[in-house]
């Protein structure tokens, strides 16, 4: 098939390195207003390097179509409907970036003293009672900055939970539907990983959860709902079994979109919950951060929170509370990263939940799991019904898992195909090929964002694409079309990436 | 430039002799707290307690000057830190090189 290049494929991108021409500036600083002594007598000249760096020399209009250009080359989610599953690509309100780029929260210093950071530190005060609301839990500290960053912080508080017992436990069960984070922390903090299997109806299998648990068992990771979009009826029998044997149960947050205001899993039994703001509390990402994994805990497992906590002290002279670092905290498992956290996260994620309130984020859930079941309902007819089955069919909560295994045995395309073919009609693919125990997975999160229109379009991308597939399947094969490149070699991408610009 | 300025204050001087490229450790003769607490007042943010992380450095004071501070920013600071450290009650400013106890 002979493809026509559109201009983006046709230029091929250059690095900043690359467009630099000597002697060009962006800036120029003003003349010292002190004399200016030579550097050799400031700094010895053994110090200093040989040669001046070879930084770029670029002028500020090319700096900013650079960067403009840059990120036309991405597709975003203010481009298109990014249903990407577990990763809850919401709209971000832009009224949160307004609130976030005041100067008070952009620019104050983290090491400042907390009694000149006060209106930051209540900020962080409020937001750890907003999610300690929201989560059941009283206890919160916002020091982790991603969610798997908050197990591995719940996992090092189960140890030290176990040891101040007097207890050294092995094991850390979890669903073979779990985030692969969960075992990833698991094996981090030392632990052994046993998998739990799945049910046919896609919860925790009760008969092989009961053989596993034992008093070497630490701690069960689970998400609710899970990985499949599923919420475990059996929860409560799930915590109970947990507790009687002594463990800790841990909550991945991960999917905390589905039951904002509806139920909270400090109820279901929860000792430890870690709730990824980037994704339930609009927070711009994908690409690595930055983010915030804060984690609830209940009573029992709060004196090993980490160090410092933000608290709140009351006067008791009548001029009202003053919020403090606490670093007097002698069974805490201590500092989990430099300062407090991204603090700019928190601000966003505090304006979304003061605007939206308790009642809005409870419809903010229910929309979503609408959105999830809507589009569920609309890809169970016609060709998506056909060739992509939804894998456990029963009411999904925010996010649903197709199986692509019939359209890969009758069309001759894999669910890969598909995704790739996708990027030519505007969207973002699904999350792909996870969980694991469904064949040719995608796993599709709309989120309570988007209207009605963009989950038809999608449906009907998804039916077009089935369509010409029984025609021409080679059409998926080889797409993408219209991407700045077309398909790449992941592997190679993988194993032999190229990070290293040649300056010749 | 400012490491000069900040070093002829009465009651400032170098922590130590090493060449410095973007902040420097200033010893204080008055209680780096309370110097921070009255720079503040005066909007002003003069720098890291040191005795924060190194006990050995409770009287030290670490300050960053980039290029974004003017020559009468720096002045200010100067200034600043000379009238907060003389009126501290146990700073003995312009008397001897050590670091008396404050209140003594």
């Amino acid at each position: 098939m002979s493809i026509a290049e559109t201009p983006m494929q046709r230029e091929r991108a250059r690095t900043i390195f690359e467009k630099s021409k000597p002697g060009r500036r962006a800036a120029v600083l003003p003349a010292a207003e002190v004399p200016e002594p030579p550097l050799e007598e400031l700094i010895p000249a053994r110090l200093l390097r040989d040669e001046p760096p070879r930084l770029p020399e670029v002028a500020e209009p090319e700096i900013v179509r650079h960067y403009n250009r840059l990120s036309r080359r991405n597709f975003d989610l203010d481009s298109g409907f990014y249903p990407l599953g577990s990763c809850t690509m919401k709209h971000n309100p832009r009224l949160n970036e307004r609130v976030a780029a005041l100067p008070g929260h952009a620019r104050l210093h983290p090491a400042q003293e907390p009694k000149r950071a006060q209106g930051a530190l209540e900020l962080m005060w409020l937001l750890q009672e907003s999610l300690a609301e929201i989560c059941g839990l009283p206890h919160v500290s916002l020091q982790p900055s991603a969610g798997s960053h908050g197990e591995l912080a719940g996992l090092l508080l189960t140890r030290a939970f176990h040891a101040d017992r007097g207890e050294a436990r092995t094991k850390v069960l979890a669903p073979d539907t779990s985030h692969g984070t969960n075992p990833a922390s698991v094996t981090m903090a030392g632990y052994e990983i046993v998998k739990v299997a799945t049910d046919e109806r896609g919860g925790v299998e009760m008969d092989d959860l009961r053989a596993k648990v034992d008093d070497e068992v630490a701690c069960l990771m689970l998400t609710n709902p899970n990985t499949l979009g599923l919420f475990d009826e059996n929860i409560a029998e799930i915590a109970g079994l947990i507790h009687a044997a002594g463990g800790t149960l841990y909550y991945d947050g991960a999917n905390l979109n589905a039951v904002m205001g509806q139920s909270r899993p400090g109820d279901m039994g929860f000792d430890i919950v870690h709730v990824n703001l980037h994704k339930s509390f609009s927070q711009p990402h994908g690409g690595g951060g930055p983010g915030a994994g804060p984690i609830a805990v209940s009573d029992r497992i709060e004196p090993f929170l980490p160090r410092p906590q933000v608290v709140r002290r009351e006067s008791g002279n009548g001029s009202g509370p003053t919020y403090d670092l606490d670093r007097e905290r002698p069974k805490s498992v201590g500092r989990l990263r430099g300062f407090q956290g991204n603090f700019g996260v928190f601000v966003r994620s505090y304006a979304y939940i003061l605007s939206l309130g308790a009642d809005g984020l409870a419809e903010a859930s229910e929309t979503a799991v609408l959105n999830a079941n809507y589009l569920k309902a609309r890809l169970a007819e016609g060709r998506a019904g056909k060739y992509l089955p939804i894998a456990f069919d029963r009411h999904c909560m925010h996010e649903f898992v197709l199986s692509g295994k019939p359209m890969k045995k009758e069309l001759g395309i894999a669910t890969l195909d598909l995704a790739k073919r996708l990027l030519d009609f505007g969207f973002h693919p699904p999350t792909v090929y996870f969980p694991l125990l469904v064949d040719e997975a995608l796993m599709v999160e709309p989120t309570e964002t988007e209207a009605k229109e963009s989950l038809d379009a999608f449906a009907e991308a998804i039916e077009q694409i089935l369509a010409e597939a029984e025609e021409d399947p080679d059409k998926a094969r080889q797409a993408p079309y219209t991407t700045p490149v077309r398909r790449l070699d992941e592997v190679k991408a993988t194993r032999k990436p190229v990070v290293r610009q040649p300056l010749g | 430039m400012t490491r000069e300025r900040l070093a002829a204050v009465q009651g400032v001087e170098l922590l130590h002799e090493a060449p410095v490229a973007r902040e420097l450790a200033l010893r204080l003769e008055a209680p780096v707290d309370r110097v921070l607490d009255r720079c503040a007042e005066r909007g002003i943010a003069a720098g890291y307690p040191l005795g924060r992380e190194y006990p050995e450095y409770e009287d030290g004071l670490l300050v960053a000057i980039t290029e974004r501070r003017t020559r009468e920013q720096i002045d200010d600071l100067a200034e600043a830190l000379g009238a907060a450290i003389a009126s501290e009650p146990g700073a003995l400013v312009g008397n001897s090189a050590t670091n008396a106890p404050g209140g003594s």
